[in-house]
Formats: structure tokens, sequence, C-alpha cells
């Protein structure tokens, strides 16, 4: 039985999807089976990142209404053997499914795979009951801004009201030279309002914007800050003790990316 | 002459509201007269609320009231205290996920404190006929509303609300007391623009009519 875990943060453009593309092809470079389902039904990105849009056939709605069975709709990502995606349904919105089939597919999927990641929407409607009805456990992602630690703070709680407990939190896009010269919340600031576990976090890196424009996550390219980032944040979802990146921040950017990567 | 008497049209219906340390021969004289000279605004409408310092009245003066209401057409429909209160502020809260947005409600007997194990996050409301102590942060968006005193063990950072239904005595006590705006009673005090993190457990009071806060 594999574990569903809901990709979620309340406010967005922060990166959900950016973080479950990496997240599971980071666990597919582990050998694991993972399966990457959409939920942002209507406004689906997860394919295009994952650079399968063209190989849409059937989506999620596909399978909840009964239209295709579910082996149907799931894409195999030719690249990495053990993953596979479904898409979300592009012309119907969140009310298409309702969280019991979510439920429903979650477990049917936690039978096959080893992980089961849900992509979530934005806000807290019903986009947001549906993602993560069917989640064992969660994972809140973060920007170092007020508003976006607010928004977490406020998932948080309606993911405790719906009785999932311990969420695990990723910083996304942290710019360590503005932490440094006190511009930016640093991770302390973030964990003393919101209280939850860190799992990790990601420095800002325009690397991301290049892959997520080729449809190549970025997690497979060696060399990027921010792909190292994400994979040490698959190898403690796999319960690895891996501690957190430090940034040294008195010398020039470039300076500091070597001097991180040699360690 | 000082109005003691106002009737205001609210959502819920017509509001009556009372000057609470009005005497209350004067309060039945000026609503007499109030509803003597627009007795026919008044026909047709299915009730009034009572606001404001009701609880200050005594059951022969709340008899005294119904029935003269009752001389125009109108029924004493509801006291709104803190029990009608609190269901209002719960309607005001239209997301729903789970059963409540209220993670405690309690229409207790005044006099009673109830303790909250655990943080309050944003949009997560605690509403108590009592005092209130939080084990834990309250974070900014979540509030906390009593009608005795509050206490926060823990940085609270959200609204609080002590006193609510107009006791002035009422208090807010926490260990980083952060919280962008104060309300005891019907004060509101706002947290200054650059406001300093607080070194010591700190108390918000009313003294001589303002919301004063000092080291607890």
């Amino acid at each position: 039985m594999g574990e569903v875990i809901v990709i979620t943060s309340g406010k967005g453009g922060v990166g959900k999807t950016t973080t479950t593309a990496n997240l599971g092809t980071g666990i597919a470079l582990q050998g694991k089976k993972v399966v990457l389902v959409d939920a942002d039904i209507g406004l689906r990105n997860l394919d295009v990142v994952m650079g399968l849009e063209n190989r849409i056939v059937y989506d999620l709605v596909d399978v909840t209404e009964g239209n295709c069975r579910l082996k149907q709709a799931l894409i195999r990502d030719k690249r990495y053997e053990t993953m596979y995606l479904l898409p979300a349904a592009q012309t119907r919105d969140k009310n298409a499914v309702n969280p019991e089939q979510m439920r429903q597919l979650c477990k049917e999927l936690a039978a096959e795979f080893d992980y089961v990641l849900i992509d979530c929407p934005a806000g807290i409607e019903q986009g947001f009951k549906n993602a993560i009805a069917g989640a064992d456990r969660a994972i809140i992602v973060t920007t170092p801004e007020v508003s976006a630690v607010r928004d977490a703070d406020r998932i948080i709680g309606l993911l405790e009201s719906e009785g999932k407990h311990n969420p695990q939190l990723i910083v996304n896009r942290i710019r360590p030279l503005m932490v440094k010269k006190g511009d930016m919340m640093d991770i302390d600031d973030i964990i003393e309002i919101l209280a939850v576990d860190l799992l990790g976090i990601i420095p800002e890196d325009e690397y991301i914007v290049i892959s997520t424009n080729r449809g190549e996550p970025a997690v497979t390219n060696s060399a990027a800050l921010a792909s190292l980032a994400y994979r040490n944040i698959v190898r403690r979802l796999m319960g690895e003790n891996v501690p957190l990146m430090t940034f040294e921040t008195n010398d020039s950017l470039w300076g500091k990316f070597k001097k991180v990567l040699g360690f | 002459m000082q109005e003691d008497v106002l009737f205001k049209g609210s959502k819920g219906g017509l509001e009556l509201v009372i000057n609470q340390s009005a005497d209350f021969t004067v309060i039945l004289r000026q609503l007499k007269d109030k509803l003597e000279s627009a007795a026919n605004f008044f026909t047709g409408s299915t009730g009034v609320k009572v606001v404001s310092g009701t609880n200050a009245l005594t059951g022969d003066e709340r008899r005294q009231l119904i029935s003269l209401l009752a001389d125009y057409g109108l029924d004493l429909h509801e006291q709104l205290n803190s029990e009608a209160l609190s269901s209002e502020l719960v309607q005001d809260t239209d997301i729903h996920v789970g059963d409540s947005p209220v993670e405690y409600r309690h229409e207790a007997e005044g006099g009673q404190t109830l303790i909250v194990s655990r943080m309050l996050r944003g949009g997560q409301k605690v509403v108590f006929d009592g005092s209130v102590i939080i084990m834990g942060d309250v974070n900014p968006g979540a509030e906390v509303i009593a009608n005795g005193n509050i206490t926060v063990e823990g940085t609270c950072r959200g609204l609080a609300h002590a006193g609510v239904n107009g006791d002035q005595t009422a208090t807010i006590t926490a260990d980083k007391l952060m919280a962008g705006q104060l309300r005891i009673a019907g004060l509101i005090a706002r947290a200054p623009d650059n406001q300093d993190e607080p070194t010591c457990r700190e108390i918000a009071r009313i003294v001589s009519g303002a919301v004063v806060i000092e080291p607890a």
C-alpha cells in the first residue's frame, strides 16, 4: 500500500506544481513507482511542466465518471519508467468531482504505486477539498512572503480540521542574500509562525524557469542549486536523514554556488 | 435631552439599543415617547432585539419592557446576549471545511474558563461566554472572542476581543502581545505601525477610557 501525499499551499504561484513535478521525478529516479495526480481541474498545468501535454487522451474526470478505466488515463513518462501522470480535465471545473470520488481514486492508485503525489489547486474551496480528501499526509509549499505564510497557516488549520495533522513544510524561492540583509523573512521567522516540521528549503534559481519551459523537471540537472535541494527533499521524504542546505552568503552568488556544490 | 434609547435597523431586524447607565424609568419613558411618535412605523414589524446592557436589566424591568413593546405590537424577540452573539459571529465565517469553522463554541454560564490546549491558526475562531486561556500561539487571522478575560500562553498575533458584552474590567494577557488590534468591551486599540517585539509578558486593560498595555 503506497502513500498518498498532497502538495498544497493556499496561495497561488508559490511553486506547488513545480514541486510536485520535481519530487515525483526525484522519487522515480530513486526507482520507486510514483504517480502524479493533477487535481487542478480546469487549469491543468502539471502535464505542461512535465512535458506530457500532447500525450493526454483521457483525464481524471473521465476516470471518475467511468468513461475509461484508470489504467487508460495514466500517462507513462518515457524518460522515467516508474513515473505516471494522471492529468486533470481542462474543459471542466472543480465541481466535476467530489471528495468521495477522490478518496476512492487515491485508494486505487495507492494499491498500485509506492507514492501518489497530488498537485492541489490554489484556494480553499471545492478543488482544495477534493485534493486533500484522499491524502495520508500533506506537504505545504510557501515562499518567504507574509501573504504566502498567512495562507499556509490557514491551510494547515483546514487540514487539521479534516483530521490531517503534522504537515511538512517546504520554503520555496529563498534568496539567501536578501535574507542576510534582513529584506526577506528567514526560515526561523516562518517556522515560528507556522509551528510545523521543515521538510526543506529551495533557493531561488533561474534554472527552474528554464526547466519548466522545456518540460523537463529541474531535479534531473545535477548542477543547479534548486535541483540539489529537491533531491535532498526526496531523500528526506523516503526517510533518510539529510542535513538542511546551508548558504554561504558572504561572497558572490557564484562563489556560494560552488561552495554548496563542493559541500 | 440625551437619547438613552435608540432603534437601529440591522441585518437581523430591528434592534433596540439601551444606554446601560441610564435610569430605567427614564429609559421606559423615552421608549414610550419614541414608540408613540412613530407608532405607524413599527406596525408590521415582527419583533425587536435588545442589545447592550440587557444583562443589567432585572427580571421585573425586563417584563415592563416586554409589556410596553407589546402595547405597540412588538415582541421582544430575543436578547442579544453572548449566545446570540456567538451564533451571529459564526455566520460571519462563510468558509466551511469540516463541520464548523469555530473550533470551540460553548454557551456556558458566565464565570467559567475555557482552556484551548493548542495554537489557533488563521481563520480559526474561539467564542466563549467566560474567560479563555489559549495554550499556544494565536496566529494572524485567528480570533478569540470572550465575555471575560483572554490569556494567551504564547504569542498573540491575531484578534483578541475581551469583555465582548461590555465588561470594561476584562483584560488580555499574552507572553508576547503582538496583536495588530486589541478590543476590550467597546474599545478598539490598534498596534503602532513599527511595533517592536515585546520583551516580556504583557497585559492590556482599560484605564480611564483607553486601552493600556503594561508588563504583566
